[in-house]
């Protein structure tokens, strides 16, 4: 569960009703007269892909995630278009073995539905960069239809929004390759290499989002991928290497009421293990029952607390001097192991300027890379943190 | 006839007196030093001394002669460069108005037939996945206001560019410009319902009045179409501002105004400013050619910018040699003038040297006062020129508007290489004109001058006989030189133009001979008075200046009859053509169409409901879209065949066995023009590729066509829907059932459907002839330009004779010439060498004509004119050359009547 995404996108839906009534005036896209080439050559596997099986949709029409609905792959990579939104988010650490320059990186692909009949749909991706030993952050964002500038195919990972990319080159080794470039900085062409099986979060992939009937999402993540590859930072070759966190994601599920915003985590830990928790605020300050801490073992499984049974204690707060947003970036998770001992991360950003102001959408968080720390001190892994809704409330908006 | 003859170094190797002279010099200067003889000299005090008395002061002194030929020399450099200025931004015009948004774009695509679909735009993305490049695909659409109260005619033509605003936004933003075309999406405009919203410059709304409260109606394909004006163009900071006329609207507003769903007309592709952007820029075309479906024409910027350039290629390099001809008028002048100082100055020449002054330094110092003019002369010219220019490019602009292309508005942008070129040129033709006077000013024989004064240089009848003989010879020969072939596929006509430079040189020696024989036959009939007398005594031994002078007149006035004589050939021709081509009742066409190339497409659905009004007999339409064969442009025209089976109005210059043919195999007819460049005859296949794979037609007919110089080819219309996949015709043409109810027709036609244009026959015919006249209003200016220049060198020239003869008008006057008597004696003697050069101009001109008419024409544009003498333009001509030339005559005899006697030089 990523709901940021998920106030993302619709961001983009909301966009994307704008640009419709009052911009574009395109009317129905789908007036094209006659199949093109392109298309043509996807008919086969439009047709003869094991489309997914969509058993219920909302009152407009578009489908909702329901139990009990097994996910297959590699289809369940690829585009949901029968889902109001989708997104594709990876996050990951870098590192030049040439000059040991450090990098933290985000790369997110989000696809929003503007009809129920799937057709139309706007692409959003937003991607950022932290250079860690200088603590220079830059991120860019873009916003395309699916005229030509933007796509994701259905029943295969492969998916661009303008000249950024991410697509699966092995559906048996799962190896994916992405491209993003940031104007100021230079372009990243990085392979994703699993080192573990993927993770279904929720039941088998079901994730349940709040209480509320239909408020679920597909949920699929790679907790763990070994990055190779290249960059050209200005106009330099520089060869990368590293790890990074893939989540997968679709739903036509709203937020729930009262919910102002969320902090959220992912740490890929030395010992082998990940950690991905994410903390639902309401308004009156309380943490929806909703938020979840999910831990999973060297092997793949997972251990999922619920909201009542781990604690975030925020432990320094950085203020924007852009936006004013007071963020919490250095925090401690705090949970109760079997053995009824209590285990507590302390994560500590990066950097504290990493705060995403985007102009698509007026939408501004912190998304920023981080270190864990153990009871002792001792590092014991890295990570990623999203904090949303400190500048202005999300009640209402989404 | 008695003259200073011009001395080979052989001759004065063999001439005593002058190793005399040069020994006499030597021994002078030896007391003050060998420097003086040193090339080194030039730094010398001396120099510098004699450059300050003999140049400088002298032309303070005479700072009205100074302004005169001053003024000449502007005029040539000042014409040369403004056409030059003209040209280039004609040039630089090309495409401008694709660069609103994204700047200046590195790689274009276009189809090379029809338009870019949807796929063709995906598959373009998705071949430069891996390159840092933004991609700006766009639809480009005629708009013309509605309302014509809003703004008056030249003004309401618009551009209007289909972009994806959503796309651009995401480089505005990359680009850190300070808006996007999504900026203010919570703010709706109040005028924002379900209008579709255009952004324009900031000072383009303000010219127009344009707030974010209005609704502008444009006439858009055949329709009024509403527009709410949204913001002013979001745009990088660095970028110039767009071109006035150019409107940004969303494509697909834009596609479905136009009736063009999914379709483009190209894709600019930018890439980032790095300094390895070449070579990314080769990388790109060569992903993009690998994707290349086999349609698409990948052109680099540059490449994409000649391939514009070559569309205007002959019109610029005529205009330019045009120009030209008015520099070679201004160099005659210039070497008249200085022919005429160095005459009155030879005094003072002669001291120079009888001091000691080396014929080498008096050589310099008179090419120094050459190169002073030339300098002061560019110097004003590039004043003049670049105020010129202002003119200039408008006329240029109307013409490449009319026959190429829609060029911008951009304004005259000062070209430093073109100031430079223009000034260097009227340095070195001051230089060249000086050079012949200040060699003979050097050679001036000391005692000679002393003892006879001023020598009033000529040079001999020989001379002339044989320089005319020799560039006549010359001329014939250069009918032999065949054109260099032309980057647009035209041939660059060389012998031609040398055959007019011959011509000229020929006949403007031929009328220095005749202005003897003048003198003598002109003498005889003008014994009755003292004036005319004195004037045509003149004559009998005429000077340098006279025959400069006389050069001038006649280049002038031959320029200006050659031009005449061609624009009058070309208009018959067209009016033959346009008689014989437009046999139908009633032409409509939309009022949104902006040139001959760039005509907009008029809905079938309205064709349909046109034709079902009662007292229509027959109809026919006609298609029309850019083609791209190779490199070169095009244009493919979609024919009704069965039309043309009912009424063959083409004028064929070789016809097809059956119109019919068109339309049951894959043939076309095609016109002059095309045949030329892609030489291409009857019977031969033309191939080339489009959306729909590649293309072959074999030619049936050629057809004289003067509506581009691009060429065309026509197919019959199922053909051309099959190659291009658009059906919307750009015009209609009705036959009624009733001729009677032409005009009721039309003005019915015209209410209903007031985003059409409907012509009757005749007004087309107007409205052809008035498009014909436009493309040649920069020769007008031309023309006007260098009777001007001839008549100034003219008055310049008796002036300078005058002021010569001063002593002897002075006597004149004391032995009773009134000024008024002395007046009618110069001008006797400008009127009668105006009416020898009018004369001698008329028949240089119309061997131009027949130049222009038959080899520079048909070479550089494919077009066969019939020749057809303009009696009436011709006769006008030569009146207005004489009136001015008598005017200015008289003038300067009034002028010199009041000059006084002596007067220091």
């Amino acid at each position: 569960m990523k709901s940021k995404q998920e106030v993302e996108t619709r961001s983009c839906s909301r966009i994307v009703g704008i640009r419709k009534a009052k911009i574009l005036h395109c009317g129905s896209r789908r007036g094209r007269s006659g199949l093109s080439l392109p298309l043509i050559l996807l008919l086969p596997v439009v047709l003869f892909a094991d489309l997914f099986p969509v058993k219920e949709r909302d009152a407009d029409g578009y489908a909702l995630a329901t139990p009990g609905t097994e996910l297959v792959f590699p289809r369940d990579h690829g585009s949901h278009p029968e889902f109001k939104t989708e997104w594709w988010y990876i996050t990951g650490h870098l590192a030049s073995p040439d000059d040991g320059h450090r990098y933290g990186f985000q790369i997110t692909f989000f696809r929003s539905a503007t009809s129920s009949s799937s057709d139309e749909q706007i692409y959003m991706a937003h991607a950022a960069t932290i250079d860690k030993n200088a603590g220079r952050f830059l991120h860019e964002e873009r916003l395309n239809d699916d005229r030509w500038n933007a796509d994701a195919k259905v029943g295969e990972l492969d998916l661009y929004n303008g000249n950024w990319y991410l697509r699966m080159l092995d559906p048996n080794t799962e190896e994916m390759l992405t491209r993003f470039s940031l104007a100021e900085l230079g372009e990243f062409k990085l392979n994703l290499i699993p080192e573990k099986p993927k993770t279904l979060f929720g039941d088998n992939g079901y994730s349940k989002k709040s209480d509320e009937p239909g408020a679920a999402s597909y949920y699929v993540t790679f907790t763990r991928l070994r990055v190779e590859g290249t960059a050209n930072i200005h106009g330099k070759p520089v060869e990368l290497s590293g790890q990074a966190w893939m989540d997968h994601e679709f739903s036509s599920s709203q937020l729930g009421e009262g919910q102002i915003g969320w902090n959220w985590t992912s740490l890929i830990l030395k010992d082998g293990s990940e950690l991905m928790a994410y903390v639902m605020r309401r308004s009156d300050g309380q943490v929806d029952p909703n938020s979840r801490l999910t831990l999973i073992a060297p092997d793949g499984a997972k251990t999922e607390f619920a909201g009542t049974e781990f604690a975030w204690q925020p432990i320094r707060h950085w203020t924007s001097p852009e936006t004013g947003g007071r963020y919490p970036i250095e925090y401690q998770v705090s949970w109760k192991t079997d053995d009824g001992s209590e285990r507590t991360i302390h994560v500590r950003p990066e950097a504290d300027r990493q705060e995403l102001r985007g102009k698509f959408g007026d939408f501004v968080y912190w998304e920023g890379a981080s270190q864990a720390y153990d009871e002792s001190g001792a590092n014991i892994g890295q990570g990623y943190t999203e904090l949303t809704g400190y500048t202005e409330s999300l009640k209402g908006k989404f | 006839m008695t003259g200073t003859k011009p001395q080979t170094p052989a001759s004065r190797r063999a001439d005593p007196a002058k190793r005399d002279r040069d020994r006499d010099a030597g021994s002078i200067l030896r007391g003050r030093g060998p420097a003086l003889r040193d090339p080194r000299y030039v730094m010398n005090p001396l120099l510098l001394s004699l450059l300050h008395r003999f140049v400088l002061r002298y032309w303070i002194r005479h700072w009205l002669k100074l302004a005169l030929l001053v003024g000449i020399v502007a005029l040539g450099a000042g014409s040369f460069l403004s056409i030059g200025l003209a040209n280039r931004a004609a040039t630089n015009s090309f495409d401008t108005f694709a660069q609103a948004v994204s700047g200046r774009s590195q790689i274009t695509i276009t189809a090379s037939a029809g338009s870019l679909s949807l796929a063709d735009v995906q598959a373009t993305r998705i071949s430069l996945l891996d390159t840092e490049a933004t991609l700006v695909p766009q639809l480009v659409a005629n708009a013309r206001l509605a309302d014509p109260n809003t703004a008056d005619a030249g003004n309401a033509n618009f551009t209007l560019i289909g972009i994806d605003l959503l796309a651009a936004s995401n480089f505005l933003l990359r680009q850190n410009a300070s808006s996007t075309f999504i900026a203010d999406f919570d703010q709706p405009a109040p005028n924002e319902l379900e209008t579709p919203q255009f952004y324009s410059e900031a000072s383009t709304a303000k010219r127009f009045g344009w707030d974010a409260e209005s609704v502008a109606s444009f006439v858009i394909a055949d329709q009024i179409q509403e527009l709410a004006w949204r913001a002013p163009l979001p745009r990088v900071e660095e970028n110039p501002e767009t071109e006035s006329r150019v409107l940004v609207i969303d494509w697909q507003s834009l596609a479905r105004l136009v009736q063009r769903p999914n379709q483009a007309d190209r894709i600019d592709i930018v890439l980032p400013d790095q300094p390895d952007r070449s070579a990314k820029t080769a990388q790109a075309i060569q992903l993009l050619e690998a994707s290349n479906p086999g349609h698409w024409i990948v052109e680099t910027q540059d490449q994409r910018q000649k391939t514009g350039a070559t569309m205007t290629q002959a019109l610029r390099m005529n205009l330019r040699a045009l120009s030209a001809l008015s520099f070679l008028v201004a160099i005659c002048l210039v070497f008249q003038a200085m022919d005429s100082a160095i005459a009155r100055r030879q005094g003072e020449v002669a001291t120079l040297h009888s001091i000691g002054v080396s014929t080498r330094l008096t050589r310099l110092l008179w090419l120094a006062d050459a190169a002073f003019i030339g300098t002061v002369g560019g110097a004003a010219g590039v004043a003049l020129g670049s105020v010129m220019a202002q003119f200039s490019t408008a006329l240029v602009s109307e013409t490449v508007d009319a026959l190429y292309h829609r060029s911008a508005n951009a304004g005259v942008h000062l070209d430093g290489s073109e100031i430079a070129i223009a000034w260097t040129l009227s340095i070195l033709a001051c230089l060249a004109a000086g050079w012949w006077p200040a060699r003979q000013a050097a050679k001036a024989p000391l005692v000679e001058t002393m003892r006879k004064g001023a020598n009033r240089s000529s040079y001999s009848r020989t001379t002339y006989v044989i320089a005319s003989l020799l560039l006549s010879l010359l001329a014939l020969s250069c009918l032999y030189i065949p054109p260099l072939p032309a980057a647009n596929g035209h041939g660059i006509p060389l012998g031609g133009y040398a055959l007019a430079l011959m011509l000229i040189g020929a006949i403007a020696t031929l009328a220095c001979l005749l202005l003897e024989g003048l003198g003598l036959v002109a003498n005889r009939l003008g014994r009755k008075t003292a004036s005319l007398r004195v004037a045509l005594s003149q004559f009998r031994k005429p000077v340098t200046r006279h025959r400069l002078a006389l050069a001038g007149v006649t280049i002038s006035v031959g320029m200006t009859a050659a031009m005449v004589l061609m624009i009058g050939s070309f208009e018959s021709t067209v009016r033959a053509w346009i008689g014989n081509a437009l046999g139908a009742d009633i032409y409509i066409q939309s009022r949104a169409s902006a040139s001959m190339r760039e005509r907009a497409a008029i809905d079938p659905k309205t064709i349909a409901a046109i034709l079902q009004r009662p007292g229509i007999e027959d109809s026919g339409t006609i298609l029309s879209s850019p083609l791209r064969i190779e490199t070169l442009s095009t244009s493919l025209i979609g024919l009704d065949t069965g039309y043309l089976q009912r009424h063959d109005h083409t004028t064929w210059l070789q016809a097809p066995e059956s119109i019919r043919g068109l339309a049951d195999s894959p043939t076309a007819i095609v016109n002059e023009t095309f045949s030329q460049r892609f030489d291409k005859a009857v019977g031969d296949t033309i191939r080339f590729n489009s959306p729909t794979g590649s293309v072959a037609l074999t030619v049936i007919g050629i057809f004289a066509d003067y509506g581009n110089e691009g060429g065309s080819i026509g197919v019959d219309q199922a053909r051309y829907r099959q190659i291009t996949g658009q059906d919307a015709p750009i015009g209609l043409a009705l036959h009624l059932k009733d001729p009677n109810q032409v005009d009721l027709m039309t003005r019915e036609l015209s209410g209903e459907y007031p985003g059409l244009k409907v012509m009757t026959n005749r007004l087309l015919r107007e409205e052809s002839l008035r498009l014909f006249k436009r493309v040649f209003s920069i020769t007008y200016a031309l023309e006007v330009l260098g009777l001007s220049i001839a008549i100034a060198g003219l008055g310049s020239m008796l002036a300078s004779l005058l002021i010569e003869r001063r002593n002897e008008i002075g006597a004149l006057i004391r032995i009773g010439l009134s000024p008024r008597q002395l007046a009618k004696t110069t001008l006797v003697e400008g009127l009668s060498l105006a009416t020898l050069g009018t004369l001698a101009g008329l028949l240089l001109g119309s061997l131009l004509g027949l130049v222009l008419v038959f080899i520079i024409n048909r070479q550089s544009f494919g077009w066969t004119l019939q020749l057809d003498i303009p009696w009436l333009q011709l006769a006008m001509l030569a009146t207005l050359t004489l009136a001015g030339a008598a005017i200015t005559s008289w003038l300067v005899g009034r002028w010199a009547s009041n000059l006084p006697v002596q007067n220091e030089e």
